[in-house]
């Protein structure tokens, strides 16, 4: 993988005014968190009730659609993608540090509050709560800026259709079509996170998957959609 | 001369719309001007030695290489490309030795820094590229595609948005970069630009290739078309249209308010003997202006004669 890239999409993502917005939108969850914390009795299931309802629905694939359809997207619509292609660079030696900044730059702005949540949260179950959840989070992170990365190249509006897949998809179709889950990223979030939490399946509503092949499910749906977005990209014409 | 780009049989079509229609071509060391109005094909031609998109048909080869497959080639080509995106939060030394280490460059800095010099942008090399003027951004784009001591140059439109300074410079380095073997194949849309820079050149009139050859040919070709000419007078218009018909120097002439249209077949000879002719009839010249002299009327008569005469 070509770090001169990786450090120049990084610095693309990264220092960037909306960047400051992703942060405060990553902390939520710790502020509920807090909230949490304050009610006397703290609810036992106050580190579910926020992964489950906010961080995983909504902060973690919102922030990683920003940053995911971005990663390729405004290197193409500003043109300097010319540059990149224009290296002795194959194509998907370009799109690999493209999307693993991508991804990185999702899990710096989503792992504060993560961690804020596993700190301030009640009900967590200790070392195997945050191992569990950190292996959920960056598989999410790297399977969800995989997926956005392929549709910014596949698609006029990638943000608008990704909220869509989040919205209509993951948040709706799913709830009450339980085989429409394993069609979806934040299901196999939810099986790897409920690893951690005794009970967990039943309070995330995770799918019955084993937490391991839940992360071995999004690690080859990462690596599935960078095959795509390489494909993709060698077939696009360029600006 | 050993062809190191070549075009062949290439046509590129965008739904309905023609790009380049089976255009084939190749040059070789020096430079090579790629002449066309804005849409006449330039840039897709650019655009598919640099391997931004596949032909529709036909074969593209850049030293022997396919540039859409083999990346290998940008080792040994360099581009300025149309689009103004650079990477706003880099300075321009960081931009040229970014650019330097992906192409392979042994010591990117130093090469970055030899290439800041040849375009004059030494001062401003530590400064962001955000804050550039165009002609900043032109010679810091020429800068990356010089630091990686490259072959073959492709230069889309190289001199725009550049001050007359900073394009007598880019001009003679563009020269030198021919005559020291690389291949340069440098589009522009105005003609007298290309004249400066170019011994031979490419002509594409919405994308066909009319014309190909020497630069001087070209304006031979230019000067041996018929011509029209604006000629003000406030007096003796009649006497002057007689002289100009009977001397054999106007094929046609049309009385207008201010004076005459006058076609011609040989414009220098109307330049010269007009003056005097002007005198004998008791015309005052108070303008002389060539009319249809600008690209578009040139390629279309180009057009026409690639027609009726094959290419020039």
């Amino acid at each position: 993988m070509s770090t001169v890239v990786l450090r120049l999409a990084l610095r693309r993502l990264l220092y960037r005014r909306r960047t400051i917005l992703l942060v405060l939108a990553g902390l939520l969850p710790t502020l509920v968190a807090l909230l949490y914390r304050l009610e006397t009795p703290p609810p036992e299931s106050g580190f579910e009730d926020v992964m489950g309802q906010i961080f995983l629905p909504y902060v973690l694939p919102f922030v990683a659609l920003v940053i995911g359809a971005s990663a390729i997207g405004e290197e193409r619509d500003d043109g300097t993608i010319l540059y990149l292609a224009s290296t002795p660079l194959r194509r998907l030696a370009i799109v690999l540090p493209l999307l693993a900044a991508a991804a990185l730059t999702t899990l710096v702005i989503c792992v504060p509050g993560f961690v804020g949540c596993l700190v301030l949260a009640p009900g967590t179950n200790g070392i195997s709560t945050a191992a569990w959840g950190l292996a959920a989070v960056a598989g999410a992170a790297l399977a969800y800026t995989g997926l956005f990365g392929w549709l910014s190249l596949r698609a006029p509006r990638p943000v608008v259709l990704g909220m869509l897949y989040i919205v209509i998809w993951e948040g709706s179709i799913t709830a009450f079509a339980p085989s429409a889950r394993w069609l979806s990223v934040q299901s196999y979030a939810r099986a790897t996170i409920a690893g951690g939490l005794p009970g967990g399946k039943t309070t995330l509503n995770a799918p019955d998957l084993a937490p391991i092949l839940a992360l071995c499910v999004l690690a080859a749906g990462t690596a599935i959609w960078l095959l795509l977005t390489a494909r993709r990209f060698n077939r696009v014409e360029l600006p | 001369m050993t062809d190191t780009v070549s075009f062949t049989g290439i046509s590129k079509w965008y739904g309905d719309t023609v790009a380049l229609s089976d255009v084939s071509f190749s040059i070789g060391a020096g430079v090579t001007g790629l002449l066309g109005h804005n849409g006449a094909g330039k840039s897709t031609a650019l655009k598919l030695c640099g391997g931004f998109a596949r032909p529709s048909a036909g074969e593209v080869r850049v030293l022997g290489l396919d540039p859409k497959t083999q990346p290998e080639l940008f080792e040994r080509i360099g581009l300025v490309v149309d689009s103004d995106g650079l990477w706003p939060f880099l300075t321009a030394r960081e931009l040229v030795s970014t650019m330097a280490q992906l192409r392979n460059v042994r010591d990117p800095e130093a090469a970055a820094a030899r290439a800041l010099e040849t375009v004059d942008l030494v001062d401003a090399a530590d400064r962001p590229v955000r804050g550039f003027s165009k002609g900043m951004r032109q010679r810091v784009k020429l800068a990356q595609a010089l630091a990686h001591d490259p072959e073959v140059l492709l230069l889309d439109e190289p001199l725009n948005g550049l001050d007359p300074v900073q394009r007598r410079l880019i001009v003679e380095l563009i020269r030198a970069l021919g005559s020291e073997g690389r291949t340069v194949l440098v589009s522009s849309h105005v003609l007298h630009e290309v004249e400066r820079m170019a011994p031979r050149v490419v002509v594409l009139v919405n994308g066909k290739l009319v014309a190909i050859g020497e630069t001087a040919g070209l304006r031979e070709l230019i000067r041996d078309r018929p011509r029209t000419v604006r000629i003000t007078s406030p007096t003796a218009v009649r006497e002057l249209a007689r002289a100009l018909v009977g001397e054999g120097l106007a094929s046609g002439v049309r009385m207008v308010d201010d004076g005459l249209v006058v076609e011609t077949d040989d414009v220098d000879a109307l330049g010269r003997r007009l003056p005097r002719l002007a005198r004998s009839a008791g015309a005052t010249l108070e303008r002389v202006e060539p009319l249809g002299d600008d690209l578009e009327s040139v390629y279309s008569y180009l057009t026409a004669h690639a027609r009726g005469r094959g290419r020039a």
